[in-house]
C-alpha cells in the first residue's frame, strides 16, 4: 500500500475504527436483528425497517465524526492560505 | 387543459426558474474566463457549498420520482435497500479515498479522472478509455433527469406542459446557468436548489399526512394490505439478502465514482472541508430520504393504481394539496433534477477538451473554455433526443448506471493505494467490468454464475482477481511516479 493508508491500519484506533467500518457493512442486513418480517410499527406509524434504517445512519454518523478527530492532519503546504479563509471548518484533531 | 389552476403552477414554476437563473448568472459574474475558474471554481468550496454540490448533484430524480416510486412498488423497505449503505461508505470514501484523489488534483493540478490515472501509470490511452466509459455510463443518468423533467411537467400542469416542453423547459434553464457560470454556477444553483426541495419535502411529509387522517392513519392504511406485506422486506424479492447487500454495495461504489461527483472531491477549498462534508452527509440523507419514502409509502393505500409509480409523489401534491402547492411541488422537484443534472453535463464537457481536445490537440487555454461551452449545447441536444425514445423506470435506469460507475472503482481508485498497480492491470479492470456487466445484462453470461447476488457482486469480485493477476504478470509501474505518490501520500488516509 501506498502511504498511511485508513485500509491497512497499524495502530489499535484506526483498527478499531476500520472494524467498525467493515460491521456497518454487515449490520445494513436487517435481518440479523429479526426485522425480515416484523411488523413493529415506531411511535404507531414508522414501520421499523425505516427506523433502523434512520438509526444506522446515526451510528455511521457517530464513526464518522471519530475518523474526523482520529485523521490525520493534511500537509501544511496543501493548507489555504490565511486569505483563503477556511473559516467554517471546525477544529480538526490530530493524528493519534 | 390551460384553466386558472394550471396557468397559476406554471406562473410559480417560472419564477422559480427565473430565480435559478438569476443564482446562475451571479455566479457567472463572479467567474472568469481561465480554465480553472470555469471548470473547477478555483478550487475555493467551502463546506457548506461543497456539500451542496456533493448533495444536490447526487439527490437527483432518484429521490423526488424514484424513491418514492420504489417505496410505493415495494413498501418500507425501499430506504435501506438504495440508499443506506451508500449513505455510510460513500463519505467513509470521501474521507479516505476522496482525501487522496484531492491531494492528488492539488499537487499535480489535474482536472479529471483520465489525466490522474495516465498520469499515475505513464499512460497515453487508458484515459480516454476511462473518459469513454464515464461518457456511456453518464448519458442514462442525465436521461433520468431530463426524464424526470417531462414527467413532473405533465402531471402537475395536467397536460398544460407535455412532457417534451418539460424535459425542454429543464434543459434551457440548466443550460443557461452552466453555460455561463460552469463550475461555480453549478455549485451556488445547487446550494439554493437544495435547499428548496429539501424545504419542500419536509412540508410535504408534514402536510400531506393531515390531509389522509394523520400519519397513524397514513401507515395503518397501508398496513391493512395483504397482511402488512408491505411494512417490512419479508415478502419482497428484491430485499431479500443477497440483493439487497448487492444493491447497497451498487450504490456505494457507484455514487462514488459519479464523475461529477469525482472531478467536485477536487473543488474543496482544504481536505477539511471535505471531511466535514462527509460527516454531515449521512444526516442529509435521513433528511431527504426519509420524507421521501414514507410519502411513496403513504400513497399506496391512496392510490394504489397508478400504471406507473414513478408518478406518485406528483399525484399526492395534485390530488391531497391545494392548486397553489403544486406550483412550489413542481419547483421543488425541478430543482432535485437541475442540481444534478448540471454537474453531470458540465463533467462530460470538460472530459471532452481537458481529455480529448487538450490531450490531442494541443487547444489554447481560451479555446478550451470555448470549446466546453460548444460541447454542452451538444449533450443537451443529444439528452433531449435521448428523453424522447425512452421511458424506463427512474430506478431501472439508474441502477444499471450505477452498476457501470461502480465497475470503474477498483481499476482507478487502486492508483492512489496499490504500490503493485500499473496500466495494464487498470485496462483489464475496466475492460472486463464494463463487459461483464454487459454479458449478464444481455443474457450472454447466466444468471446462474450471480449465485443469488445482483450481476454486480461476481463481476466486481472476478475483476479485482483478475488485476492481481494481470499486475504481476506484466511490468512494475514507473519507478520515479510512485516515487512522487508514496511521498505525496506519506501521511495521508
Amino acid at each position: 500500500m501506498i502511504g498511511d493508508s485508513f485500509w491497512t491500519p497499524k495502530r489499535p484506533v484506526r483498527i478499531a475504527l476500520l472494524g467498525a467500518v467493515l460491521a456497518m457493512v454487515v449490520l445494513h442486513q436487517s435481518e440479523l436483528f429479526g426485522l425480515m418480517s416484523s411488523q413493529t410499527l415506531i411511535l404507531g406509524w414508522i414501520p421499523v425497517q425505516i427506523a433502523y434504517d434512520v438509526a444506522y445512519l446515526l451510528v455511521g454518523t457517530a464513526i464518522l465524526a471519530v475518523m474526523y478527530l482520529v485523521a490525520p492532519e493534511p500537509p501544511s503546504e496543501h493548507e489555504p492560505t490565511a486569505g483563503d479563509s477556511a473559516s467554517d471548518s471546525a477544529t480538526g484533531g490530530s493524528d493519534r | 387543459m390551460a384553466s386558472g389552476s394550471n396557468l397559476l403552477v406554471v406562473a410559480i414554476t417560472t419564477v422559480y426558474l427565473l430565480i435559478v437563473l438569476g443564482v446562475g448568472h451571479l455566479a457567472a459574474r463572479a467567474t472568469g474566463t481561465s480554465r480553472e475558474d470555469y471548470l473547477m471554481a478555483d478550487r475555493s468550496f467551502s463546506t457548506i457549498i461543497l456539500l451542496a454540490a456533493l448533495f444536490a448533484t447526487n439527490m437527483t430524480a432518484v429521490v423526488m420520482i424514484g424513491a418514492p416510486g420504489l417505496a410505493y412498488s415495494a413498501g418500507a423497505g425501499a430506504f435501506g435497500f438504495f440508499v443506506v449503505l451508500f449513505a455510510f461508505l460513500f463519505p467513509v470514501f470521501l474521507m479516505t479515498v476522496g482525501y487522496r484523489i484531492w491531494m492528488v488534483g492539488k499537487e499535480f493540478g489535474h482536472i479529471t479522472p483520465a489525466q490522474i490515472i495516465n498520469h499515475r501509470w505513464d499512460a497515453e490511452y487508458l484515459g480516454v478509455l476511462a473518459m469513454v466509459m464515464f461518457t456511456i455510463w453518464t448519458i442514462p443518468y442525465i436521461l433520468v433527469g431530463v426524464q424526470g423533467g417531462g414527467i413532473v411537467f405533465e402531471a402537475l400542469t395536467n397536460g398544460l406542459v407535455p412532457y417534451w416542453l418539460g424535459a425542454a423547459i429543464v434543459l434551457v434553464v440548466v443550460g443557461g446557468y452552466v453555460y455561463q457560470g460552469g463550475m461555480r454556477g453549478t455549485g451556488w444553483t445547487n446550494a439554493f436548489q437544495g435547499a428548496v426541495f429539501i424545504v419542500f419535502l419536509l412540508a410535504m411529509f408534514l402536510w400531506v399526512p393531515t390531509r389522509i387522517g394523520g400519519f397513524d392513519s397514513a401507515t395503518q392504511a397501508v398496513a391493512q394490505i395483504n397482511d402488512g406485506v408491505l411494512l417490512n422486506r419479508g415478502g419482497i424479492p428484491p430485499f431479500q439478502p443477497r440483493s439487497w447487500f448487492s444493491q447497497g454495495l451498487i450504490v456505494a461504489f457507484g455514487a462514488f465514482m459519479f464523475p461529477h461527483l469525482f472531478v467536485r472531491y477536487m473543488t474543496a477549498k482544504s481536505v477539511k472541508n471535505l471531511q466535514q462534508t462527509a460527516v454531515l452527509y449521512p444526516i442529509a440523507v435521513i433528511v431527504v430520504w426519509t420524507p421521501a419514502v414514507l410519502l411513496g409509502f403513504w400513497g399506496i393505500a391512496q392510490f394504489p393504481d397508478l400504471a406507473n409509480p414513478d408518478f406518485i409523489l406528483p399525484t399526492l401534491v395534485g390530488e391531497l394539496l391545494p392548486v397553489w402547492v403544486v406550483g412550489f411541488a413542481l419547483a421543488g422537484i425541478l430543482a432535485a433534477l437541475m442540481s444534478s443534472l448540471d454537474g453531470q453535463v458540465l463533467t462530460l464537457s470538460t472530459f471532452f477538451t481537458e481529455d480529448v481536445l487538450k490531450e490531442f490537440f494541443n487547444i489554447s487555454e481560451y479555446r478550451e473554455v470555448y470549446y466546453t461551452r460548444g460541447f454542452l449545447i451538444l449533450i443537451f441536444v443529444a439528452a433531449f433526443v435521448g428523453a424522447m425514445v425512452t421511458r424506463d423506470s427512474i430506478v431501472d435506469t439508474a441502477t444499471f448506471a450505477f452498476s457501470g460507475f461502480g465497475l470503474m472503482f477498483f481499476p482507478i481508485c487502486s492508483a492512489f493505494y496499490w504500490r503493485r498497480s500499473n496500466k495494464y492491470s487498470a485496462y483489464a479492470g475496466l475492460i472486463w467490468g464494463f463487459v461483464g456487466i454487459w454479458a449478464f445484462e444481455l443474457g450472454l453470461l447466466p444468471n446462474s454464475l450471480t449465485f443469488g447476488f445482483l450481476p454486480f457482486v461476481p463481476v466486481l469480485l472476478s475483476q479485482v482477481i483478475l488485476m492481481i493477476v494481470v499486475a504481476y504478470a506484466t511490468g512494475k509501474p514507473p519507478k520515479d511516479k510512485l516515487e512522487q505518490y508514496e511521498e505525496l501520500f506519506e501521511h495521508v488516509w
